[in-house]
């Protein structure tokens, strides 16, 4: 890793100022979260790589300007104005917490600088449209929108479940999560018959799955991240209740699979990416370059790591198109690719249009089943 | 400074100007990012302002100040935002004042400062690392609360604030910097007037001993929570500033973490010190961007360099520069102490008390004091008729000090009637006693360390402050003219007791004896009409010893009544016009000098049994 | 059973409570500091034990003689860096800071060096919860009932182990006396003849020896991350204080508090404030009890 990291900083300090391309990466790279933000940038780092091997974009060397956000709101706001106003990046790609993309990519918009969203699937992206206002945030990750209908359609209209109750944990993801998740329920006539709630860290949620158990609840429906999921999985087990759980797309985080060990077997979320379920050629080199290079295998979030290299490949697309490093030429590119996406998520026709600039869709999306160590596509499982 | 040398005064006049500075900021720095920096610090640094009130000054370690700033931030952000901009269909919030910004700081502040109300009072019971869980805790609460209260503050999802304004004018971005500098000048202003005052003296009084502090009539529950007030109000301000800083709040900013990084900012950049509060909360702002070429090892680069600083240099970043500035140019009181000198040289120190009722200056009645199942002081009856000496000894452990503990309040005696002047001294808590003329010194030194010798003797003089915490905080003509008067009275006291060569240095490195004399000037700052000196001899050479017997003189003809325990017979039998013996709580004996010296009871409790030519006595 | 259950859930949480916060009354007792850093030291014994036991497959007890040993190793340097300097200059807040600073740099060495993922650490005794009163399924498999993870049992008896036997040295030992003596009053102990500074030396190297011990232990409950110790520091400061810092027993009923009043709360009033009715006992049981529940009340001498 120190090699790497201080290669790149050599190489950043070294470059000179105009031939290169800047594109600012920022997400949790020390603290709680930063399994998540370091997978994610990973991803953004291989993909920058290979472009560089193949000879850039429009020429010129991309260079990544990598900030620790450390999951503060605060920090996120600092580094965006670092990113915008000193370092002066093409774009932006990150982050990982709701919060701080909330309480930064604000000012990108002012500054008509693209982000693309790459793993907070909170975050507000199509939110930001609104009369006379240029919207220059995008995403590709399935947005918690996305994520919690197809959720609640599993558990309700698919699985015929009839008593769901929520148990999320109390960031600005997890209760972002649970009211979407209620929204979703309420299309469908029904409400949660209990809404639980734990903290980041917490090791032990008897009290939560006792407090779904004793109000009859037949399935979980949960929000959070992998270790504290893992706990909620094994103190299922603890008091001997077997129920299932579906969730958002932490479910597939090592720190879930490996953690809840066979507690976690049946947990079902929407995926944009499987590890163990690579179709086409491209993820199998992903995946393998990816176990070599960064000495892990499994890959620990392997849909952050996905989700972070197709978003600089598609960055690189709509500055292909664009022939230019203009924030809002860019834009405008990225709302109108015309040759269509294909990443190692999904292939997507038409990623973004002017009026929406969420790219994944329920098309890219699929039900992965945690089985003995690792995810399978549903169709698998139910083999 | 001096008025005879011109230079540095023009200097001192134009000094004021140099505060415009900042303000140029945006104009020569082109480029939002370190403007919106110089902001952030601005902002931060009220906040660690707020935290040093009651880390630096009274000594309370608070690790829960972010809960504070939460306040104030929340207020704000609360009573200021619009729906429009937290339109989205998963707003909880139920209600929209709308208010403008500067109304709704009026609450923030109000609410904080009650939330500092609310600290404050444990902060009387507990201390050090208890008092510290209890910062923690309270933030904790308070974040707990924010998180949870959906229908007040959107929950974790936070509050988007609309950018202030005036008119067309955008107020928010690199404009903000006009905003916020004006605020934090202020807020520094009223801090350092605080701090710079009676009230700052109690605060520090009560950091290095509240029983020395209560006895010079500083109300330490009064104060403390004051101070406490102070602080969370100074942190609601800069909350409610911190709201319109990125124009967006949520409770995950406002973690224990955020506390800790304040707090170690604080300690970093120097206690007690508006430049290290500013330089602390520049470390904040500052190094993550210096470090980021650290990238991941950023944290460890981080807690190293902290170390080593502090290895270094004990004191902060403040104690550096301080340390280099001394070197470059030696303090030089020669002006002020001249200034002083003229002053005080006409003034009377001790004024003849005139109380008015009983003749005697003090008297205990059956007084009993019980720790327990032990009786440190039983059935004792004393008096100190006015403008006498009454001298009053026995062997360790007969219960001198627990007599004076009691007639300073310290203790509440189990039985008995204490009177001063007729006045019955039981209901006056330690404070009010001191007020009503009752001063003390004590056996084990109680001097504030880290303030000047002629500043501990200004805490003497706190009960002759008149001026309002208003008028202290904008330094009117009262709050300054009782100062400078409070200056020279102390200047005066110690020439009274030959220690104004040390006027200037730290009461920490006195010499024993000096400080022995520091002590009494202290006490004498009360204008006392009972004087308790408990061993003032104690640990002092012989030729040191003389000079308190001319003071002691000195201070009885001034018409002082004085109660003097002593070791030093010969001090006592030279000094007392009547003597009482204590042994083993009771009293033994009573009588002029001379019938001690030879009265058997007390020879006896002294050398026991045996009996020699050469006692003590 | 529903309570029984979360009773059982409590004691176990508040043991590992009560397990770290012995750590900080050992060094308070000494040397009048508290290691702010003990979060971290406890981390750094899960992820030492983690990377011995679990990467590269030590038996159990000899990765767990090396975590004592690294304890003790990072005990000694601590005071050596951080808390020694402070002391020495007589700085009041020199070492809340520098303790404070050890435990960023630990963290993020972790980080750096070791992993930002959270790993499960595979308890010598099983993961499988121990299952009372459950109901046989037909799959041959038990439901309901309590369940009850060995590990929770072996920390329950360690940590009443560690403390009990800490506090039997204090009272019948020599040097153990010496220890105290130096709590109660440096001075005097001095002058005694007792070496103060490697009784202080001694209570740094059993406080961190402990928190890292208590890393391994509490390990395959909360998995092994380098933020493992963050939020566990904090609450098993706030059980030592409870408690009183002076005492030992205070130190295990502090953490029962903490512990079993979080599980209650989290199901009977709500999973969100599940800290708060702990934390409001704390601040009102101070208002009367300054200095804890089985703290001594200090005379005010002058």
């Amino acid at each position: 890793m120190t090699g790497r990291r201080l290669g790149l900083v050599v190489l950043l300090l070294a470059a000179p100022a105009l031939a290169e391309i800047k594109i600012g990466v920022y997400g949790p790279f020390t603290g709680g979260s930063a399994g998540m933000g370091v997978s994610m940038r990973n991803g953004v780092e291989m993909a920058a790589e290979e472009i560089n091997k193949a000879g850039g974009i429009l020429g010129q060397p991309v260079v990544l300007v990598m900030r620790d956000d450390e999951a503060k709101n605060e920090r996120g706001a600092q580094i965006m104005q670092e990113f915008l106003e000193k370092e002066k990046v093409v774009a932006v790609l990150g982050p990982i917490n709701t919060g701080v993309a909330d309480n930064s990519t604000r000012y990108a918009n002012e500054k008509k600088v693209p982000v693309i969203i790459n793993a907070s699937a909170g975050a507000k992206v199509n939110e930001y449209f609104a009369p006379g206002v240029e919207n220059y945030i995008f995403r590709i990750a399935a947005s918690d929108i996305l994520q919690t209908e197809l959720v609640v359609r599993e558990a309700i209209d698919v699985r015929k479940y009839k008593k769901p109750a929520l148990i999320c944990d109390d960031t600005n993801y997890g209760q972002g999560g649970c009211t979407k998740l209620k929204a979703a329920l309420t299309k469908r006539n029904m409400t949660p018959v209990s809404v639980g709630k734990f903290k980041i860290k917490d090791t032990d949620m008897t009290a939560q799955v006792q407090e779904a158990k004793a109000a009859g609840a037949d399935v979980l429906l949960v929000y959070g991240i992998g270790p504290e999921l893992a706990a909620l999985a094994n103190s299922l087990d603890r008091i001997g209740w077997k129920v299932d759980m579906l969730g958002g797309w932490t479910i597939s985080m090592e720190a879930f699979i490996k953690n809840a060990g066979k507690n976690g077997n049946g947990a079902a979320a929407p995926l944009t990416f499987i590890e163990g379920d690579l179709s086409n050629p491209r993820q199998k080199t992903f995946v393998e370059t990816y176990h070599v290079k960064y000495n892990q295998n499994p890959i620990a979030v392997a849909v952050a790591a996905a989700q972070g290299y197709d978003s600089l490949y598609l960055l690189k697309a709509a500055i292909d198109q664009a022939k230019s490093t203009d924030g809002t030429k860019i834009k405008e590119a990225l709302e109108n690719l015309k040759s269509g996406f294909s990443g190692i998520t999904g292939s997507y026709k038409r990623p973004f249009t002017p009026t929406d600039h969420e790219a994944v869709t329920e098309l890219v999306v699929k039900m992965g089943v945690v089985l003995n160590g690792t995810v399978v596509p549903e169709a698998a499982y139910k083999k | 400074m001096g008025t005879g040398a011109p230079r540095p005064s023009v200097l001192r006049r134009l000094a004021p100007l140099l505060l415009l500075l900042p303000l140029l900021i945006p104009r020569a720095v082109d480029n939002s990012y370190y403007v919106g920096m110089v902001s952030r610090i601005l902002v931060y640094a009220m906040l660690v302002a707020s935290l040093d009130l009651v880390v630096g000054y009274l000594g309370d370690v608070s690790i829960g100040h972010a809960g504070l700033f939460a306040i104030g931030a929340y207020t704000v952000a609360v009573l200021t935002a619009s729906p429009t901009l937290n339109t989205d269909a998963y707003s909880t919030i139920q209600h929209w004042p709308q208010l403008p910004f500067l109304i709704a700081l009026v609450p923030a502040i109000a609410l904080a400062a009650f939330a500092g109300f609310l600290l404050g009072f444990p902060a009387l019971r507990s201390s050090g690392p208890y008092l510290a869980v209890i910062t923690i805790v309270y933030g904790l609460i308070i974040y707990t609360f924010i998180n949870e209260q959906e229908s007040l503050t959107n929950g974790t999802k936070g509050i988007t604030l609309t950018p202030l304004h005036l008119g067309t004018l955008k107020l928010s971005g690199v404009n903000y910097l006009y905003v916020v500098y004006p605020v934090l000048v202020l807020v520094l202003f009223v801090v350092h007037n605080v701090t710079h005052s009676f009230w700052g003296r109690a605060f520090e009084a009560i950091k290095y001993s509240s029983v020395a502090a209560e006895c010079c009539g500083i109300g330490r529950s009064y104060f403390k929570v004051s101070a406490f007030v102070l602080s969370a109000a100074v942190a609601g301000v800069a909350g409610g500033f911190f709201a319109q800083l990125d124009s967006y709040v949520a409770p995950n900013t406002f973690a224990y973490s955020f506390s800790v990084e304040f707090l170690i900012a604080l300690i970093f950049g120097g206690v007690r010190s508006i430049a290290g509060n500013v330089v602390g909360a520049a470390l904040v702002v500052v190094l993550p961007d210096l470090f980021a070429g650290f990238a991941d090892y950023r944290l460890m680069v981080y807690g190293s360099l902290l170390l080593v600083v502090l290895y270094f240099v004990p004191e902060g970043m403040v104690g550096l520069v301080r340390r280099a500035w001394l070197r470059l140019r030696p303090p030089d009181h020669a002006a002020e102490r001249a200034s002083l000198e003229a002053q005080a040289a006409g003034l009377e120190v001790l004024s003849r008390p005139h109380p008015g009722g009983d003749a005697m200056a003090l008297r205990l009645e059956g007084l009993e004091m019980k720790f327990g199942g032990l009786i440190a002081v039983r059935d004792l009856d004393l008096e100190v008729p006015r403008g006498a000496v009454r001298g009053l000894i026995g062997p360790n452990g007969s219960g001198k000090s627990t007599t004076v503990n009691v007639l300073t309040g310290l203790y509440t005696p189990t039985a008995g009637r204490l009177y001063s002047f007729g006045q019955d001294l039981a209901p006056l808590k330690t404070h009010q006693r001191a007020r009503a003329g009752i001063a003390r010194t004590f056996q084990n030194l109680q001097l504030f360390g880290d303030l000047t010798v002629l500043e501990n003797v200004m805490v003497g003089l706190h009960p002759s402050f008149q001026a309002s915490l208003f008028e202290v905080a904008f330094r009117l003509p009262r709050a300054r003219r009782e100062e400078a008067e409070a200056r020279v009275r102390a200047y005066a006291l110690l020439r009274f007791v030959g220690l104004q060569p040390a006027a200037f240095d730290k009461a920490r490195n006195l010499a024993y004896g000096q400080a022995r004399l520091l002590e009494i000037a202290r006490a004498l700052a009360l204008s006392p009409k009972l004087l308790l000196l408990d061993e003032p001899a104690a640990g002092l050479t012989a030729g040191e010893i003389q000079s308190i017997n001319g003071l002691i003189q000195k201070i009885k003809a001034a018409g002082v009544s004085i109660l003097l325990i002593e070791h030093h017979m010969d001090m006592v039998m030279a000094m007392s016009d009547d003597v009482s013996v204590l042994d083993f709580g009771k009293k033994i004996a009573e009588g002029t000098p001379k019938r001690i010296q030879e009265d058997p009871a007390v020879v006896e409790a002294y050398l026991g049994t045996h009996k020699t030519s050469s006692v003590v006595v | 059973m529903q309570t029984l259950q979360l009773l059982i859930s409590g004691v176990a949480q508040g043991m590992i409570y009560a397990l770290v916060a012995f750590g900080y009354n050992i060094t308070f007792a000494t040397s009048k500091t508290l290691n702010f850093s003990l979060g971290n030291f406890l981390m750094l014994g899960g992820v030492v034990g983690f990377i011995l036991y679990m990467t590269h497959n030590w038996p159990f007890f000899a990765a767990l003689a090396a975590v004592v040993l690294v304890g003790m190793v990072g005990g000694a340097v601590l005071l050596k860096v951080a808390v020694e300097p402070s002391l020495n200059q007589r700085s009041a807040y020199g070492w809340i800071l520098a303790t404070l600073a050890v435990g960023i740099v630990l963290r993020n060495a972790a980080e750096v060096f070791w992993s930002t993922d959270d790993f499960k650490f595979r308890s010598p005794l099983g993961d499988s919860p121990w299952r009372f009163f459950g109901e046989p399924q037909p799959d041959g498999s038990m439901s309901g009932g309590l369940g009850v993870y060995p590990q929770e049992v072996l920390i329950i008896f360690v940590s009443l182990a560690i403390v009990a036997a800490v506090e039997l040295f204090k009272r019948r030992t020599v040097f153990g006396k010496a220890v105290v003596a130096v709590s109660e009053d440096k001075d005097t102990a001095s002058l005694m003849g007792i070496d103060q500074k490697f009784v202080i030396l001694f209570s740094f190297m059993l406080s961190t020896a402990i928190a890292t011990v208590g890393g391994v232990l509490v390990a395959p409950i909360t998995l092994v991350s380098a933020t493992m110790g963050t939020v566990l520091g904090v609450k098993a400061y706030s059980a030592s204080i409870i408690g009183g810092l002076e005492s030992g027993f205070g130190v295990v009923v502090g953490g029962l508090f903490l512990g079993v009043s979080e599980s209650l709360t989290a199901r009977f009033v709500s999973t969100g404030y599940k800290d708060v009715p702990g934390f409001v006992v704390l601040v009102l049981l101070l208002l009367f009890k300054p200095s804890g529940l089985f703290g001594r009340a200090a005379i005010r001498k002058v």
